[in-house]
């Protein structure tokens, strides 16, 4: 499984990054937001964790545009501060597969990643 | 003072009779034999029946008679007397028991005499307490105005107390309770590693500053301190957890890096060096505008639109946000002036029972989710100053664009609905607590608990008839929560329900509910939810159970929870303490015990309510001075009573 990171904060995308790397999975780490969706399009990629701030950009939004630009094939999850009920209701309304609130566990993590409990 | 003697002279005269009856029963016996028989053991046979017939008869009569003057008489008084251990209002039929003589009497007069010895002491108490009960309702406004939630809890992690703050922030999924885990609203990692950690910790009076989350994962920023007890009681410190939403205080700028428990951070506490302050959103009251008002203000602002007729939909929420209406019209005007947006419209629309949307659709350009974000942080209002994307932190909300057919675009704006069709409280919150909560000891089950130790809820409900079965639906459930004994006043739940069928004229005649005051009223699904809800862990207890309980349990699929809890019988209760043969309706029972419900509240659930839970407080204290101390043992005695309401799972 190949996983993107989009998120400004380095120290989440280490400590995130190494769960995964324990996990076996492969991933990349994007903080721009125009670089995460060019990178998107032209890597493939499995999994598209947004955190909510990124650069200049809500992550709600990036992670919508990610969806617009790949509808099929492309789990996106986002992480965000808090499941309140306009995060919860953009994750379902713009189709989106996951929604990650902080703080969250590794099990949380690798749940919303993959999709399946762990 | 003949009295005594009198009674003595009945029981000599009625067994002089037996004795006499008893010959002359032989006698008879005796000369219906020789009469009718033809001598020998035949006569013998013929006499013995006849004298065992008139025997068995005169027995008979001797114990109905004493039974009638005596036993029955006994068992009403010692019934009287143990309502009058509990009110001097309860009832004392003197005239019920004239067959036990001068003990009536002696009995009305101890019951004077007590009455007068409890008014002098009343008196007394109250004028002793009355400054030490002015200073506590002082220090509990106080607490309640606390600007942050304050909750003690025992250390099983129980709530003890909670002021208004706690409440509001608390009340989630459910209402905060008395006696309820923390844990039900609050994220419990956290509060236990905090919890453990201070237990470590070797100083006293530390405090231990970390970040939890509600149960809907809005975070809070915690402080927890232990109460210690006096050494003798052999129990878990207490705790006070002091609780803010993030947004109101210190933000961690950083907290994302700090938002993995793996990072050991959040388990471990939240060290105070780390905090590093911005500026804090301003501290705004939750104000609710009527949603119709929003309607006005655009249709005023934008006349040429179709936003008034496509603003059906607000009516039915009722209320929103303030903060709602100048944002949405500020974004109206971006749409108009910089997307030359046309045939604006405007919806608010249920999404489910928790959420509501706004919906903002237009025809023209369209409009990117970037450009959304960059307009709201262009927006901005003057008092308080915030731009657009402030006032969705504080309104916990987000918004975006959709793109919908025939060319339209959409915003949406996802809010919460007002909680006005949930568990409200009968009167507004204040500090709410019960300090014997804090030494509290964990029974391994409820058979095995004290009677006191246990929480109840007691409940009642209206009904469109009273068949279950056919069709008959609940229309009112009230109930209320008694916790260490007393009535937990902040706790009530008085719901209105719709039923979902028409309420008949008969039905309506007896609760006067109409079907104008269910109609908009949430349906059993929502409503059971919430009772559910609100009984979670505690025995529940009604006057006639079975009978409320087949209205709940036939929906219990729809509702998505089992009504499993124990159950209390106020009719049981009755039987136990006044025999089988007295009348067990709520009405007299209340009357035996001196309970006056006002006649505009029987038959209101509420009112029913309360008068049940008074009648079960007095009764319980008398279940105890007849030796019934745990629940085991109060079930047992009513099962020998079961056959007055069926279907009761004791």
């Amino acid at each position: 499984m190949r996983i993107l990171i989009a998120s400004s904060h380095e120290a989440l995308a280490h400590a995130v990054g190494e769960i995964f790397e324990i996990e076996g999975y492969a991933h990349d780490w994007q903080k721009d937001p125009d670089q995460a969706l060019a990178f998107l399009a032209s890597d493939a990629f499995d999994v598209f964790l947004v955190d909510h701030e990124i650069g200049s950009v809500r992550g709600a939004t990036l992670a919508q545009e990610a969806r617009e630009a790949h509808p099929k094939n492309l789990r996106i999850v986002l992480m965000a501060r808090h499941a309140d009920i306009g995060t919860r209701t953009r994750v379902e309304s713009t189709k989106l597969d996951a929604l990650l609130a902080k703080p969250f566990d590794r099990s949380a993590l690798l749940a919303a990643v993959t999709g399946e409990a762990q | 003072m003949n009295a005594p003697r009198h009674i003595r002279l009945r029981i000599f005269g009625w067994f002089a009779a037996l004795l006499i009856g008893a010959i002359a029963a032989l006698v008879a016996g005796l000369w219906v034999g020789a009469a009718k028989g033809s001598g020998g053991s035949h006569s013998l046979l013929l006499g013995g029946l006849a004298a065992g017939f008139l025997l068995v008869g005169l027995v008979t009569w001797v114990w109905m008679s004493i039974d009638k003057s005596f036993a029955q008489p006994l068992h009403r008084l010692s019934a009287a007397l143990r309502a009058q251990a509990q009110s001097s209002d309860a009832a004392f039929p003197v005239e019920a028991f004239h067959g036990l003589g001068d003990l009536a009497a002696a009995s009305d007069t101890l019951r004077h005499a007590l009455a007068a010895t409890r008014t002098a002491l009343t008196e007394s108490v109250s004028a002793e307490t009355s400054q030490i009960l002015a200073e506590r309702a002082s220090l509990s406004n106080l607490m309640a105005d606390l600007p942050f939630g304050v909750v003690l809890c025992s250390g099983l992690h129980h709530i003890a107390l909670y002021n208004r703050q706690a409440d509001v922030l608390l009340d989630t999924a459910h209402a905060p309770g008395l006696d309820h885990s923390i844990f039900d609203y609050v994220e419990a990692a956290p509060i236990q590693a905090a919890y453990d950690r201070l237990l470590d910790d070797k100083e006293l009076h530390q405090t231990h500053l970390f970040l939890t989350a509600l149960e809907d994962s809005r975070p809070l920023i915690a402080q927890m301190r232990l109460v210690h007890l006096p050494a003798e009681q052999d129990v878990r410190p207490a705790y006070i957890l002091t609780l803010r939403p993030q947004r109101n205080i210190e933000t961690i700028e950083d907290n994302d890096a700090l938002s993995l428990r793996t990072a050991d951070l959040l388990l471990n506490g939240l060290p105070t060096t780390s905090l590093r302050r911005r500026p804090p959103l301003p501290l705004l009251e939750p104000e609710d505008v009527r949603a119709i008002d929003l309607t006005r203000q655009i249709a005023s602002r934008f006349p040429a639109t179709e936003i008034s007729a496509d603003c059906v939909e607000v009516d039915k929420l009722e209320t929103i946000p303030a903060l709602v209406v100048p944002l949405a019209c500020k974004m109206l005007d971006k749409l108009h002036r910089e997307f030359q947006a046309n045939t604006l419209s405007v919806l608010i629309t249920p999404v489910d029972d928790e959420r509501a949307c706004l919906i903002i659709g237009w025809s023209g350009q369209s409009m990117r989710p970037r450009d959304l974000d960059r307009c709201l942080d262009e927006i901005c209002m003057p008092d308080p100053k915030l731009s657009g994307g402030e006032i969705l932190e504080i309104l916990q909300t987000d918004a975006w664009t959709e793109i919908a057919p025939f060319g339209r675009h959409l915003i949406k704006l996802p809010l919460r609905r007002a909680p006005s069709e949930r568990a409200a409280p009968a009167s507004p919150k204040r500090l709410t607590y019960n300090l014997d909560l804090m030494v509290k000891t964990p029974a391994p089950d409820v058979s095995s608990a004290d009677l006191t130790s246990l929480s109840y809820v007691v409940f009642d409900t209206e009904t469109t008839g009273l068949e279950p079965d056919k069709g008959d639906e609940i229309c009112q459930i009230a109930a209320l929560r008694i916790v260490g004994g007393a009535v937990v006043e902040n706790e009530k739940l008085d719901l209105l329900v719709n039923p979902g069928r028409s309420i008949p004229a008969s039905a309506t005649k007896i609760h006067h509910i109409t079907n104008e005051m269910v109609k908009s009223a949430p349906d059993i699904r929502r409503a059971g939810s919430n009772f559910h809800s609100f009984a979670r862990g505690a025995v529940l207890v009604a006057h006639n159970a079975p009978f409320d309980l087949a209205f709940l349990r036939k929906h219990q699929n729809d509702i998505g929870h089992a009504f499993d809890n124990p159950v209390i019988d106020t009719v049981l209760l009755s039987a136990i303490l006044f025999g089988q043969d007295e009348v067990h309706t709520l009405d007299a029972i209340c009357e035996r015990l001196g309970i006056t419900i006002p006649p505009e509240l029987r038959h209101t659930a509420m009112g029913d309510t309360d008068a049940t839970a008074q009648v079960f407080r007095k009764m319980m204290e008398m279940c105890r001075a007849r030796g019934l101390t745990t629940f085991e043992q109060l079930r047992t005695e009513m099962r020998k009573h079961g056959r007055l309401v069926k279907d009761l799972n004791i």
